[in-house]
């Protein structure tokens, strides 16, 4: 059974994959975990000058499995060990990902084939360079309609690339994020394709030939200099996030508000 | 040519011009030519008849950036560490820090009129003018190949890009040494294009530019606009490309140790492919 989150080095390029297409490349706790793993293993990787992140079928990723959220945010949260479960749970994404994605060395492109929502969407906000599949793409960040708050640094980076103005209305509302909003500002390149693997397999040959003529040592040195205001930022932000953050899911908000979309009782903006 | 006749400048108040005058080499400059071009700024700064500092040029480019020519050429391979780290020190950090630091920290407001493309250290300088103007707008480019020379960013532009394009841009840019069309940064870097036809000669555009900004301050108090930059240019925003400027130098002086840059400098020459010169994207 092949794994949802896996990755291959390729040359010089690290891939992380997500793949689930039959479940729009949902994601456990644990997967996003393994992401940030792999993004460490990446930067220790000296042949490694780029990490890229693809993903399979119509969706980036739907965000995160309510069944992982329902399952590590028990109801009844009466116990120490049911608060320490949330802790972990929380805790995990916000400072370990964020952290990882922060902390990275090597430019991190994103191959944005289709919708990332929630947590997946941060991670696309996290990344250095954003490819589209095509105009259909866009990012939803639900926080707000879930009962908690931003996480993995989309405070920061929502209103550094989009503007604050345009931030708070798709975070105050979970309002989508559409293409024509992103261009330029998130996404660097319209592919203008319908095939996921053809447009995975394109940036790849795209990228591969830009770094025939370029030295990899500017390429990290570069990263280290453009990365280092908003890397102070999005640290100030982990703790900032994860404190506000907390006391939410340890209120029944959000376990209440996961098992009503489970129940398909809130129709969301998908 | 010498420093003072590629670099020329001429006093008429409030407008203190300097000329890129070596059109026959795209006006490349040296290190010896950007440090004069500091001194030159200098002079400026303790003009108190002056309120802008206007960079014109000439011929087809603004400016192609470094003087491959002048780049030191790497002696015997018995230099020691120790005497390579001072001969980098004195050849690459310190001049290129001085420079850019003279431009991040000038008083008068930096205006820049591109003639034409513009490469390099000098695309950094025009990324750290206040005001921006152009000939026509398809005729520019603004081209930093510093991955391609396995250098790293110069002239605070880890700073001013995603200030000025976006943060996502900046990185596809510089990560991949792509060139800025002018009508990527229309109404972001560039102020105004003027929209000449081929025919207007540099000359006419850059009396226009001159005629533009005197209409501009017609009914404004000059001293208003000099406190307004200092306003603008917050400590903070200062501060950061100051931090910037250190940083990059120091960060790119291991590479002018171990010699990459020099290597794919005289690739560069030996090929006799200007980098800077040939075609557009």
């Amino acid at each position: 059974m092949s794994e949802r989150v896996s990755y291959t080095i390729e040359g010089h390029l690290f891939i992380i994959r997500l793949n689930d297409p039959k479940r729009l490349n949902s994601l456990t706790f644990p997967d996003f975990v393994k992401i940030a793993y792999y993004l460490t293993l990446s930067n220790k990787n000296d042949d490694v000058y780029l990490t890229l992140i693809q993903s399979t079928g119509e969706f980036f990723s739907s965000g995160g499995k309510f069944e992982s959220v329902i399952d590590n945010t028990p109801r009844r949260q009466d116990t120490i060990e049911d608060i320490m479960d949330v802790l972990g749970a929380v805790a995990s994404p916000n400072v370990y990902v964020s952290n990882a994605f922060a902390m990275h060395d090597k430019p991190i492109i994103c191959c944005l084939n289709g919708p990332a929502v929630g947590l997946s969407a941060c991670l696309v906000m996290l990344s250095d360079i954003v490819y589209a599949k095509n105009d259909s793409v866009y990012l939803l960040f639900p926080f707000a309609n879930l009962g908690f708050v931003a996480e993995v640094g989309s405070s920061v980076t929502l209103a550094e690339k989009i503007g604050i103005n345009k931030a708070n209305e798709v975070l105050y509302f979970a309002k989508k994020l559409e293409f024509n909003a992103m261009i330029d500002k998130i996404i660097n390149k319209n592919y203008n394709l319908s095939d996921t693997v053809e447009f995975n397999k394109k940036i790849c040959q795209d990228v591969n030939e830009k770094l025939k003529q370029i030295n990899a040592n500017s390429l990290r040195s570069m990263k280290k200099l453009i990365n280092h205001d908003l890397k102070l930022k999005l640290v100030a932000a982990q703790s900032m996030e994860t404190t506000t953050t907390l006391p939410f899911w340890l209120s029944e908000e959000p376990y209440n508000r996961f098992k009503q979309m489970q129940q398909k009782q809130r129709r969301h903006k998908l | 040519m010498r420093p003072c006749e590629k670099i020329i400048y001429e006093i008429r108040p409030p407008y203190f011009i300097i000329t890129l005058n070596s059109a026959q080499n795209y006006n490349a400059l040296s290190y010896d030519d950007y440090l004069y071009l500091t001194s030159v700024l200098e002079v400026s700064n303790n003009n108190e008849d002056c309120c802008f500092t206007v960079l014109q040029s000439t011929g087809s480019f603004f400016s192609s950036g470094a003087d491959f020519n002048s780049v030191p050429i790497e002696s015997s391979n018995d230099e020691s560490h120790t005497e390579r780290k001072k001969k980098w020190l004195e050849n690459f950090l310190c001049k290129n820090q001085y420079i850019t630091n003279a431009f991040i920290n000038h008083d008068k407001i930096l205006v820049a009129c591109l003639n034409g493309p513009v490469v390099g250290l000098s695309a950094a300088i025009v990324f750290l003018c206040d005001l921006v103007y152009c000939n026509n707008i398809n005729n520019i480019y603004f081209y930093f190949p510093f991955t391609k020379l396995g250098l790293s960013c110069e002239g605070s532009v880890s700073v001013t890009l995603p200030m000025k394009l976006s943060r996502n841009q900046s990185y596809q840019k510089l990560l991949f040494s792509e060139q800025i069309m002018g009508k990527e940064v229309l109404n972001t870097v560039i102020n105004k294009d003027f929209k000449l036809s081929k025919d207007a000669t540099v000359d006419t555009f850059n009396a226009m530019v001159l005629e533009e900004l005197s209409q501009n301050t017609k009914n404004v108090y000059l001293p208003s606009c000099l406190n307004m930059k200092k306003l603008l240019k917050t400590q903070a925003l200062v501060n950061s490309l100051n931090l910037a400027n250190s940083m990059e130098v120091h960060g790119a002086l291991p590479f002018w140790i171990n010699g990459e840059p020099q290597r794919r400098f005289k690739v560069l020459r030996e090929e006799k492919m200007k980098v800077s010169r040939k075609s557009r994207l």
